[in-house]
């Protein structure tokens, strides 16, 4: 039964278990069965041949001592004389001869003699009894008596020369001879010597038994011997392959389709849905031995594997929780930044554009513009250390507390910096910092403050020129240490001079071959078309970041914000007249 | 980078060597996280430093804070980039720098 597993693929199994048994035991029982046979058949054999012979040559001697001696003497030396004369070395069947001998059987001691033996005979269940005497020279028998009354009766004088050395010796030496000829079948002859008073051999007894029925009992063994080791064989077949089948192949077969059933259930229930049944647990299989054993193991582990796919599935979906919620702080995050533009469409003296690109992680980037009053305008780019969730909290507090410290003091970004930096260090365990630049804008002059606390140094362009960095000592970056000073520059910008402030996800954005974007090639964008408006400027500086990384992901939140100076009426009246 | 951090007493010299960003900081942070428990005097030696990133630049600084509580902290040897990164980035306030 060819089981089909999840692929679809039908493993090529040759021959099963229960027919490799079956084969085996056929194999063993031939090989035992005919090995059983021959021994069997043989000491059977043997054992009832060695009766038989016993058993002959002991009737053998048992008619010797019965009969009358003195009549076979006699007999058997007339008979012997006989021969001598007429019949040694010539005819054996000449006429004189058989004449002769031919008188005894008249005689009525003879046929008393003749009688005797007859009676034995069947007194015995002997096929024939008779009487002989030996021509040792001529290696013959010549017949004295026999008792046959059938055709193959030999009468007196009946000369046997076909007798081996051997055979008359066994029969001298009271032996028995087993034979088969056409004639008779299958015969045991025993032989049993005959001795005068004074010691002489006179003739011989021989006694011949049928053995046609011990054959067919031979043969009847033989075949019942056969039959029952068949059935025996059969028998154990049948037991053996069914035990077989019981103790191993279903087994084995549950546990296959256990484990078809298991992975197909697997997959037809999609990760997160309800754990599988127990398909191993509920085999029950009793084996008693390494099978049973197995099937536990199998069972342990689906366990294992249902809590584990428990574990997983809830890991996943807390994750997948987390990922959604980290989404919506990213958007959060991405919403608290101003993003209408134009910001403020009433004020004709400058345009502001500024984006942000969050990667994939929330980051800590942010930045700011907002106006203190009607003539000033706070601008903030900052870039808070470290990531995720952590970072952006950070970025939120950061962002808060500068745009509320920028109303409060007196337009000096260094004031603002260092309150601020007062309050991030309140329980900054984390010690995360934000690196920021803060810039104040009196928008009537184009004069203005600016802090730099560790951030990127910023581009500026002046009316009609290409923008360059602006490169100047630093400050310490905010909440990285308690009280630190906060140094300040004044700037101005005049009428059509621009801005561009950036983090480092602009600067440090990476190719595939791990090269840096760098500030050159931020500049060379950005004079591409120097003149154009804050929002062209930031999607140029962006496509030449995008076409610089390439496939290679963003690590690091891409933040710009460009801020173009067109000037007051005032301070148009001012140029005016300076001119 | 590799970090050779020799110990002797209550002073502890740690010398980098190439360059301190973002995969390599979280090595220094582990030093900085573990070795400096009893010592009053560090010392970096930033003679094979090539370069510093915002992320190395934390480190420093969670190192200098520890070292403000129970000693003091001073870098030798700086090339004359890593000292642009630390004047620039408002570090060579508050890092002692012979």
């Amino acid at each position: 039964m060819p089981e089909t597993n999840i692929h679809g693929n039908t493993p090529t199994m040759r021959m099963s278990i229960s027919r490799k048994t079956l084969i085996s035991i056929l194999l063993m029982a031939f090989v035992l069965s005919v090995t059983a046979i021959i021994i069997g058949y043989n000491v059977y054999s043997s054992t009832m041949d060695q009766h038989y012979i016993d058993n002959t040559v002991h009737l053998s001697r048992t008619a010797a001592e019965l009969l009358d001696v003195e009549a076979i003497e006699h007999y058997s030396d007339r008979v012997f004389s006989t021969y001598q004369a007429l019949a040694k070395g010539g005819d054996p069947e000449n006429e004189a001869y058989l004449a002769e001998c031919a008188k005894m059987e008249n005689e009525p001691a003879w046929k008393e003699m003749r009688r005797e033996l007859q009676i034995i005979s069947k007194e015995n269940d002997l096929m024939s009894m008779l009487v002989v005497t030996l021509d040792q020279e001529a290696h013959s028998i010549i017949y004295v008596v026999d008792s046959d009354d059938t055709e193959t009766y030999c009468p007196p004088g009946t000369v046997d020369d076909t007798m081996t050395d051997q055979e008359i010796a066994d029969f001298v030496g009271s032996n028995a001879v087993i034979s088969n000829t056409e004639e008779f079948g299958w015969l045991i002859s025993g032989g049993a010597p005959l001795y005068n008073e004074s010691g002489r051999l006179f003739g011989l007894v021989i006694i011949d038994i049928s053995m046609n029925d011990v054959m067919q009992d031979r043969h009847d063994f033989l075949v019942n011997y056969c039959l029952i080791l068949l059935l025996i064989t059969a028998l154990l077949s049948v037991v053996m392959t069914w035990s077989m089948r019981r103790q191993v192949v279903v087994p084995i077969n549950k546990l296959a389709k256990a484990a078809t059933d298991y992975s197909r259930d697997r997959s037809e229930h999609e990760m997160g849905q309800e754990i599988i049944g127990k398909h191993f647990s509920d085999l029950n299989i009793r084996t008693g031995d390494e099978l049973e054993n197995l099937s536990y193991v199998m069972s342990d582990m689906e366990t294992q594997l249902a809590e584990y796919i428990k574990n997983l599935t809830r890991v996943t979906a807390e994750k997948e929780r987390i990922g959604a919620e980290l989404n919506v702080a990213t958007q959060i995050q991405a919403d608290m930044l101003p993003r209408i533009f134009p910001a403020f469409p009433h004020h004709k003296e400058f345009d502001i554009y500024a984006t942000m690109t969050p990667a994939k992680e929330v980051g800590g980037d942010f930045y700011d513009f907002f106006l203190i009053d009607d003539n000033h305008i706070g601008l903030v780019m900052a870039d808070v250390s470290g990531k995720g969730v952590p970072a952006a909290l950070f970025m939120v507090i950061a962002k808060t507390l500068i745009k509320n410290q920028a109303q409060t003091c007196d337009y000096s970004p260094a004031k603002v910096l260092e309150k601020v930096n007062e309050q991030l260090c309140e329980g900054n365990e984390a010690d995360l910092f934000v690196t920021v630049w803060l810039a104040i804008l009196d928008l009537r002059t184009g004069k203005g403050m600016a802090a730099n606390a560790g951030h990127e140094h910023p581009a500026l362009r002046r009316a009609d020129g290409s923008y360059e960095l602006v490169v100047y000592r630093h400050s310490m970056a905010v909440a990285a240490m308690e009280d630190i000073p906060f140094k300040e520059h004044e700037f101005e910008l005049h009428p059509g001079d621009s801005l561009f402030v950036y983090t480092d996800g602009v600067a440090e954005a990476t190719n595939a071959h791990d090269e840096l974007y760098g500030t050159e090639r931020m500049i060379d964008a950005l004079n591409k078309n120097p003149a154009a408006t804050p929002q062209e400027i930031l999607t140029t500086v962006k496509s030449s970041v995008d076409e610089f990384v390439g496939d290679a992901p963003q690590f690091d939140d891409i933040t710009m914000l460009c801020f173009k100076y067109f000037g007051s009426d005032e301070s148009k009246e001012e140029s005016e007249h300076t001119k | 980078m590799t970090i050779n951090q020799a110990k002797n007493g209550s002073k502890l010299t740690v010398a980098l060597e190439g360059r301190l960003d973002t995969t390599t900081a979280p090595q220094l942070e582990e030093v900085v996280h573990t070795a400096l428990d009893g010592v009053t005097d560090l010392e970096f030696n930033f003679a094979q430093l090539e370069y510093v990133s915002s992320a190395g630049l934390r480190v420093l600084l969670a190192a200098q804070k520890i070292m403000n509580k129970q000693g003091s902290m001073i870098i030798h040897n700086a090339s004359s980039n890593l000292m642009d990164i630390f004047e620039v980035t408002g570090f060579s306030d508050i890092l002692t720098i012979e």
